[in-house]
């Protein structure tokens, strides 16, 4: 965020505080207050998106919880991530809940030192889409993947397996998954760019 | 790792789908390299589309009650939590009617010697029940037993205001302390608290000339233990309390305290 020019500040007394706003106060300090905002803002998506992962109501909230702590332990270092808080919050969730399915299967841990995932927390390219991502658009968008793609992004994205596991459980080599996922990702991002240039009037 | 072989893992890398060891890698591979990486974050600012995938759930309401007590719990200690207030002086010592001036000195080391041992037969029940529950519970325990740890030194500092709590009614047989040593950051401890009935919680007060002021709603352990941290007493608090309130809690006190306790200056 540019502080240039910015003279005239939020005043969040009066105004609702932007998950920005909460955010930096955490980072600043104690503020049950911004933490009990931005959880009940937040808490569905958060634990929709656990629930879907773990299929488990006590570890999707295991999840939510633990990357709640991630929030107010990195809050700090949110700013430098120059996502939304909203992607933050949700890349947060996602790697505490891959993190909880693969400590239930041994195999591939993910590491504990590092709770924020860069690349997930890496510029906000797509803010726009980002934010106002209309759900059936994105299922629109997925369901129009080649299956094998598809079914490559969701096993690594819903499923927590890794290329690894994805070879061995789609029969694949690991090139090929590389490949897939790569291409699958990309194809999403064309499709979900498009209405946005278009924008009917 | 080359960087046509990390470009190959962007995908993967965004989603998640590595190995800790092959996760390094590529972090090592883009701290180093000087060429383009843009298809790391084109590809990343996917993952935001696809978690809306997840259809929105409500999470139980207990779990935001879990969430804020972690947060206290984890803010703790350490940190001068609660601003102390304004200007406030040194805080008095309880009236002489409750307290006999001289009685915080022969009364110490008895506090002492008792809060250490319901301190550390908490620190064991603690421990060892959430010892064998997974990292994270281990953590927590830990984080209990460290603010045992500095709630029992907060008591011990002299110039702390200390109350002994004593619970009745639907509460009888719990008992605890409350420790306000000077550098701020005080601790309440109660043990033996029953659960708080369904729709209500614990939530404690400091009592002012007979006005009462919120000191925050706390949860009670698993045990029927509750600790609270970060706490600053309004100048003047004469008595430490503790009513059930419907959960969220009260402005003011909705039912008599069920636990109570004089706070007093040790010496």
């Amino acid at each position: 965020m540019s502080d240039l020019g910015h003279d005239v500040v939020a005043d969040s007394t009066t105004a609702a505080a932007t998950d920005e706003e909460l955010l930096a106060r955490l980072a600043a300090g104690l503020d049950e207050a911004a933490l009990s905002q931005l959880y009940d803002r937040y808490q569905g998506v958060m634990y929709g998106l656990a629930m879907r992962i773990t299929n488990d109501a006590a570890l999707a909230q295991d999840a939510v919880q633990e990357a709640f702590t991630g929030v107010w332990r990195n809050a700090t270092r949110y700013e430098q991530s120059r996502s939304s808080a909203r992607t933050w919050l949700l890349s947060i969730t996602h790697h505490r809940a891959i993190d909880i399915v693969r400590r239930r299967r041994p195999a591939a841990p993910l590491p504990e030192v590092d709770e924020v995932h860069e690349a997930l927390t890496a510029p906000d390219v797509w803010p726009e889409v980002a934010r106002a991502a209309d759900a059936a658009a994105v299922r629109n968008a997925v369901a129009a993947l080649p299956d094998a793609q598809r079914e490559a992004i969701e096993l690594a994205y819903f499923g927590g397996l890794t290329q690894t596991e994805i070879a061995a459980r789609v029969q694949i080599p690991l090139g090929t998954v590389k490949s897939r996922v790569r291409l699958g990702l990309a194809a999403l991002r064309r499709a979900l760019e498009e209405p946005m240039l278009e924008e009917p009037a | 790792m080359t960087h046509d072989e990390a470009l190959e893992l962007s995908g993967l890398y965004v989603l998640d789908a590595l190995t800790p060891d092959e996760r390094e890698a590529v972090d090592a591979h883009l701290r180093a390299c000087t060429l383009e990486h843009a298809e790391f974050a084109e590809l990343g600012g996917v993952t935001p589309a696809l978690a809306t995938l997840a259809v929105p759930m409500a999470a139980p309401s207990e779990l935001k009650a879990r969430v804020l007590d972690a947060y206290r719990s984890d803010m703790g200690a350490p940190q001068p939590a609660w601003p102390a207030p304004a200007a406030q002086p040194r805080m008095r010592p309880a009236p002489v009617s409750q307290v006999p001036a001289h009685a915080a000195t022969w009364r110490m080391p008895t506090w002492a010697g008792w809060a250490t041992a319901v301190a550390a037969v908490l620190i064991l029940a603690v421990v060892g029940v959430w010892a064998v529950g997974q990292g994270n519970q281990a953590d927590q325990a830990n984080r209990r037993a460290q603010q045992l740890a500095q709630a029992v030194a907060a008591m011990a500092a002299p110039g702390s205001q200390v109350a002994i709590l004593h619970g009745s009614g639907t509460a009888q047989g719990a008992r605890g302390f409350a420790a306000f040593p000077q550098s701020g950051g005080g601790f309440v401890v109660l043990t033996d608290l029953p659960a708080a009935p369904s729709g209500m919680t614990y939530q404690g007060w400091y009592i002012v000339g007979g006005k009462a002021s919120s000191a925050g709603v706390m949860d009670v352990g698993p045990d029927g233990e509750l600790i609270g941290s970060g706490m600053q007493p309004m100048a003047g608090t004469d008595i430490v309390a503790f009513t059930l309130e419907p959960t969220g809690g009260s402005n003011q006190p909705t039912s008599a305290p069920i636990i109570t306790g004089n706070l007093a200056t040790s010496s």
